[in-house]
């Protein structure tokens, strides 16, 4: 670095006024033979125990000889400094500083670099988005990803504070001479865990960049009511502004009317591509391995890229480094078994996290029992799991390795057989048996697997480098077969037999490498810059296709449907800048590029947010961005069935991308309550859909349609805590639409998830150290849906021939609305304590009035009985998912 | 299909431990019944209108044809021609109108304009495209070989070239009818009896954003789905060899307009969707104002070749 400040220190720095004594009248001594500037500096310190702090790319070329004894130090430096432009001047009684007539009559302020790792006291786990705050100055960093602080001050004494949300406070008066290292460990509160919401913390908002960034606690997403007694991440998202789900029983989740495969889901810094187990009803992610989770919204930093909607950082759990230590959960729908320790004390750990749902053993014999009485044999089942596995090694105070892995597995299974005979009267009078054979086997299973091999290198106070090798897998595989026969009983005969079956399989796979770099050259400065290669296997398509009865070829093999590898790349740059207290940005750019298929595309994101601390209590911020994605999700249903079909941009497909620009404000009229309140304008093109109508096992990309979405609207949090009372309410007016050439006539249609009004209220409550209360209300405009309310049927001569065709009359696609969505959950959680061990048992119900909210509505046909003739009678139904239901958890860990 | 009906099974099975459903009143308001007025018409031929009214989703009773209608053709705005009602019988099995001089021309835009008591006056325009001529009809890469049930299979390729216009985008509705002999050994002299066309329906895995299998036979497509004005489509046919030989292959090809297209094309898409819940709708495209269903133009050319190896 070209400004490398030096310093000479010798004693202590900071010296009582009881005992000050000018320092220029010290007595010194010096002796030198063709000896540098810098040398002679050297000898002048550190006698009387004085500190002369310089930079030395100030320092003139010159060589010096002389001989001087018992002279004071002002004439010392009078005689090494003459003809140079080098002054000096005493800062306190034992500091000299030197300075160049041409800066500012104020001679440079001496700085050092205040770095290291904060984690926790009893765990080891590093604090991420932990504050490190000088008292008394709006000087402050935060903790990265990995627990590193960096933080530039003045020379001399500051109080610096310590703090994370759900950890006691720890304040240190440092005396800063030189560059410093300092791990922290914080202590978790016992008592009360923190709101889920860390930006309700107004200090700490004022403190840090914050756009459209919400940070997750893990300890309160356990805390909140959960279906079925599950805690889980994304369904908390849920419970924040701009952020929807469909409805009960819709996967993945839409940032401010985007996709679901517009999200960049990371964990510990992978891209993984499936969220959801059971159709959506759960997410992947279990709680017990979770560390953190971070949701950004919008103006996104330049680090972040691929996904134009949102970023969800989840971080898993390193391991305790101090003590062996375990968990166990037990609840109606799944388990769950933790376990974590050191290998070597302080220095290594592990962990491991496996969940395993029991939903196998209720619907294999309730569909059992169902099959029976269709006098079939067979059941369908469906099972789920997810392994977490960690190893993190500390080589030393400069270097730290990880290795991270999840697996995650869902299975589905449907088979049946059925035998019948039926008897029949030949034309001679006898009778004849016939025998049915109808069998069927159906089967769907998906999966994601994620690894990660992470390098943490201090390079200096100031530089930290993180390297990241990755590899993330998701699979899809359906399997289909269907026989039917039938046979004359006496002999054996077949009259009739079919067979048809098919395997699809699709996924992607990646392998990728990356590093990033913190920069943090001042506390004015922060910055980020990196690059990383990501090589993409895509894997659309059938393998094997065969229908029998329909006429269609014995063999489909795919067509255009072939693995697709392509490569994605980027390059980013980003600066935390700190104006000044009140005044900071984030200027970046990234520039990435994809290539596939010898087509390249390359792209220039620019990133920009501003934040402006207008009063003490009020601060407005801004943000702009841009983003492309080189990925399209394609999906028939939007309700995020893991069939969904990841693709990549093609010389045919253009890669998708938004601008996205937003303008909020922060008031925190007390220490009680936080109100934010942000609008925000996001315009999406090249989004890609299947056509209407589109038969999906032919090739994608000769069946897909490109078009653009427009989404905008007022989001507002305001977060409170009185006492032991907190909570939150969150509020979104919002619109989102969507254009396709081959959708809807290319005519423009509200997005499913257009949601108008969006409210949500959290609120917990500590009645004693035993006992907690939470409770969470939901009401959602309906979503957007297509209703067939009218018909007609058509021939036409020579086009049309008879039977007439029935045509279903939609109006238009979305047209109508499903009624307001609301739900209110509650849950009681209470903790005990026995020896070494904690108990906590959580009891609750999801949907407490058992509000009826329709997953969708079906035209359903029954017969009736009219004057002893059946009567086809044709009615909606309405079907919803997931009525009361009330739920017990159990965990304990020691 | 596959996936859409694994993936619906799937989900059903995944909400069968906890999925309620019961019969609702819909929280929406059904539409009146509008006219629906549908015609495809050419030239040289009389206008032929079916008017009927489209009916709530919920109504079981059969198709309710308008027989007190007044059906006008104008050519622009001038009054042309009332269509008279033709109630069923003969080859149409349904009520319908038609014009009793006027025969659509080549390039002119007709407004058809029908009024009925108790319905909002619908209109809708529409005019009969140049006809595209078949350039050469050719059939190669011609197999036989045995199948099911002691049948022969044909396979074969159907070359078409055409004329298309360049530097506009025009639309085509392609039918092959395939001409099958009955026939009758007597005395070892073989009689044909009858002769009977068969149109061809092709399978919908040729389908993509350009082109489409019809469901009631041959394909729609735009002229950017092939290159240099040439389709060369495979086709596959069964006959009895005992009492059928097979003829001709038929080649229709209709240069349609753009709302014949489209409707088509759409409601095709409509037909072969699986339906269901989870998923997404196909909306029909529509030309009448105020109502359903479709006044379009369409002009043809024909060629016919003999299969032979």
């Amino acid at each position: 670095m070209k400004k490398l400040l030096f310093s000479i220190t010798c004693a202590f720095y900071w010296i009582a006024p009881a005992f000050a004594q000018d320092p220029l009248e010290q007595k010194v001594n010096l002796v030198l033979k063709n000896a540098t500037l810098e040398e002679a500096l050297y000898q002048l310190s550190g006698q009387a125990g004085i500190t002369l702090s310089f930079s030395n790319d100030i320092l003139p070329k010159k060589n010096i000889t002389l001989r001087l004894r018992r002279y004071r130090l002002s004439e010392a430096l009078n005689i090494l400094l003459r003809d140079t432009p080098l002054r000096y001047r005493a800062i306190n009684s034992s500091i000299v500083a030197l300075y160049k007539i041409d800066t500012p009559k104020t001679p440079a302020i001496l700085r050092f670099t205040l770095s290291g790792f904060l984690e926790d006291a009893q765990s080891g786990e590093p604090l991420i988005g932990a504050n490190v705050y000088v008292e008394g100055s709006q000087r402050g960093a935060i903790t990265n990803e990995y627990g590193f602080f960096s933080l530039t001050l003045p020379a001399g004494e500051a109080d610096i504070q310590f703090s994370y949300t759900g950890y006691e406070s720890q304040n240190q008066r440092i005396a800063l001479q030189s560059n410093q290292q300092l791990n922290i460990a914080l202590k978790g509160l016992v008592a009360l865990p923190e709101v889920v919401v860390v930006a309700n913390d107004s200090s700490e908002k004022a403190r840090r960049l914050a756009w459209s960034d919400e940070i997750l606690s893990i300890a309160e997403v356990q805390t909140l009511p959960a279906l079925g007694g599950e805690s889980d991440l994304i369904r908390t998202t849920h419970l924040l502004p701009g952020v929807q789900t469909g409805t009960d029983g819709v996967g993945g989740i839409h940032v401010r009317g985007g996709n679901p495969g517009q999200n960049l889901i990371l964990i510990d810094g992978v891209p993984v591509y499936n969220i959801s187990h059971a159709a959506g009803v759960f997410s992947i992610f279990n709680t017990s391995a979770v560390r953190s989770a971070r949701l950004v919204k919008g103006g996104f930093p330049a680090r972040y890229g691929g996904m134009l909607s949102s970023v969800l950082d989840v971080r898993t759990k390193e391991g305790n480094k101090k003590h062996l230590a375990g968990a166990a959960e037990v609840g109606a729908l799944s388990g769950r078994l933790s376990l974590e320790g050191p290998i070597e004390k302080d220095k290594s750990s592990f962990f491991i996290s496996g969940r395993w749902s029991f939903l196998d053993w209720y619907i294999r014999p309730i569909s059992e029992q169902q099959k029976r009485a269709r006098r079939e044999q067979g059941s369908n089942g469906y099972n789920f799991y997810d392994l977490n596995a960690k190893l993190n090694f500390t080589l030393s105070d400069a270097d730290r390795i990880y290795l991270s892995y999840y697996q995650g597995s869902d299975e589905y299974d449907n088979y049946g057989r059925r035998s019948d005979r039926l008897t029949l009267q030949t034309q001679d009078g006898e009778s004849e048996d016939y025998l049915f054979d109808q069998s069927y086997s159906e089967g769907l299973d998906w999966g994601n697997k994620v690894a990660a091999l992470r390098w943490n290198h201090v390079f200096s106070s100031r530089l930290f480098a993180n390297t990241t090798l990755t590899y993330s897998n998701l699979s899809v595989g359906v399997n289909y077969a269907a026989s039917d026969s039938l046979r004359i009983a006496s002999n054996n005969q077949v009259l009739f037999r079919s067979f048809d079956f098919g395997r699809y399989r699709s996924g992607i796979e990646d392998v990728g490498a990356k590093i990033d770099f913190d920069l943090i050259p001042s506390t004015r400065h922060y910055f980020r810059f990196g690059m990383g290669v990501t090589r993409h296997q895509f894997r659309p398509g059938v393998l094997f296709y065969n229908d029998s009865a329909s006429g269609i070829p014995d063999s489909a093999e795919t067509t255009g449907n072939t693995a697709i590898d392509a490569t994605e790349y980027a390059f980013y740059l980003e600066d935390e800048y700190n104006i000044s207290n009140r005044f900071m940005l984030n200027a970046g750019l990234r520039i990435a590029g994809f290539s596939v298929r010898n087509r390249n595309y390359h792209s220039a994101e620019p990133r920009l947010s501003v934040y402006w601390q207008a009063l003490s209590k009020l601060s407005f911020k801004s943000s702009f961005s841009f983003s492309k994605q080189y990925l399209h999700l394609l999906s028939n249903s939007d309700i995020g069935l893991p069939t969904d079909l990841w693709a990549p941009a093609t010389a045919r497909v253009k890669p998708q991308s938004a601008w996205q620009t937003e303008l909020g404000f922060d008031y925190v009229p007390n220490q009680h309550i936080n109100l934010s309140v942000e609008g925000y304008y996001k315009k999406m093109e090249n989004l890609l859909s299947f056509s209407e109508g589109a038969f999906f096992l032919n090739d994608w990309e000769r069946n897909v349609t490109v078009g653009e979405g427009l989404s905008y609207g007022l989001e507002a949090l305001l977060n409170w805590r009185y006492g032991k009372t907190k909570g939150w309410i969150s509020y979104s007016l919002s619109w989102t639409d969507r254009q396709f050439e081959k959708v809807n006539l290319g005519q423009r249609y509200p997005f499913k998830f257009d949601r108008r009004h969006d409210l949500k209220i959290v609120l917990t409550h500590r009645l004693n150290s035993w006992c907690e209360l939470s409770a969470d209300w939901v009401y959602s405009s309906g979503f957007a849906y297509s209703l067939p309310l009218l018909q007609y049927r058509i021939e036409i001569p020579g086009v049309i021939p008879p039977p007439p065709v029935e045509v279903l009359d939609y109006g238009s696609k979305n047209k109508y609305r499903m009624p307001y969505y609301h739900r209110l959950d509650i849950g009681v959680n209470f903790y005990y304590r026995t020896g070494k061990l904690e108990h906590t048992a959580n009891v609750g119900v999801y949907n407490l009035y058992d509000r009826r909210n329709p997953l969708y509505y079906s035209l359903r046909t029954k017969y009736i009985n009219e004057n002893n003739d059946l009567r086809p009678v044709k009615e909606f139904v309405q079907v919803w998912l997931i009525p009361i239901l009330p739920s017990v958890n159990y965990s304990i860990k020691f | 299909m596959l996936r859409n009906l694994l993936s619906e099974a799937f989900c059903y099975c995944i909400l069968v431990a906890s999925t309620c459903e019961r019969p609702v009143e819909l929280p929406f308001d059904i539409p009146d019944p509008r006219l629906v007025v549908v015609c495809n018409f050419t030239g040289d031929a009389f206008f032929i209108v079916q008017v009927s009214k489209s009916r709530s989703a919920l109504d079981q009773s059969p198709e309710e044809y308008i027989a007190n209608a007044k059906v006008d053709i104008y050519q622009g705005s001038t009054f042309i021609e009332t269509l008279e009602l033709v109630p069923r019988g003969g080859e149409i099995r349904t009520p319908y109108y038609i014009t009793r001089e006027l025969k659509p021309k080549q390039g002119i835009v007709y407004t058809i304009r029908v009024e009925a008591p108790g319905f909002e006056t619908v209109m809708a325009q529409s005019s009969v495209p140049q006809a595209t001529e078949i350039l050469s009809f050719n059939l190669s890469d011609i197999t036989v070989s045995p199948a099911a049930g002691g049948a022969l299979q044909y396979d074969y390729t159907a070359e078409i070239s055409f004329d298309d216009t360049p530097n506009e985008l025009n639309y085509y509705h392609l039918n092959l009818y395939q001409q099958f002999f009955a026939y009758e050994l007597v005395e070892g002299d073989t009689f044909l009896i009858d002769s009977t066309l068969q149109t061809i329906v092709f399978s919908n895995s040729i389908n993509n954003n350009s082109l489409l299998a019809y469901f009631s036979g041959g394909i729609l497509f735009e002229d950017k789905a092939f290159l240099f004005n040439r389709i060369a489509i495979p086709v596959l046919v069964q006959i009895k060899p005992e009492s059928e030989i097979i003829g001709k292959v038929y080649a229709e090809l209709r240069t349609v307009s753009e709302e014949y297209y489209k409707f088509h094309q759409t409601l095709n898409r409509q037909q072969n969707n699986p339906g269901g819940a989870f998923t997404e709708p196909v909306i029909v495209y529509n030309n009448i104002e105020n109502g359903h269903g479709i006044f379009a133009g369409y002009n043809a050319s024909t060629d016919s070749v003999f299969v032979r190896r």
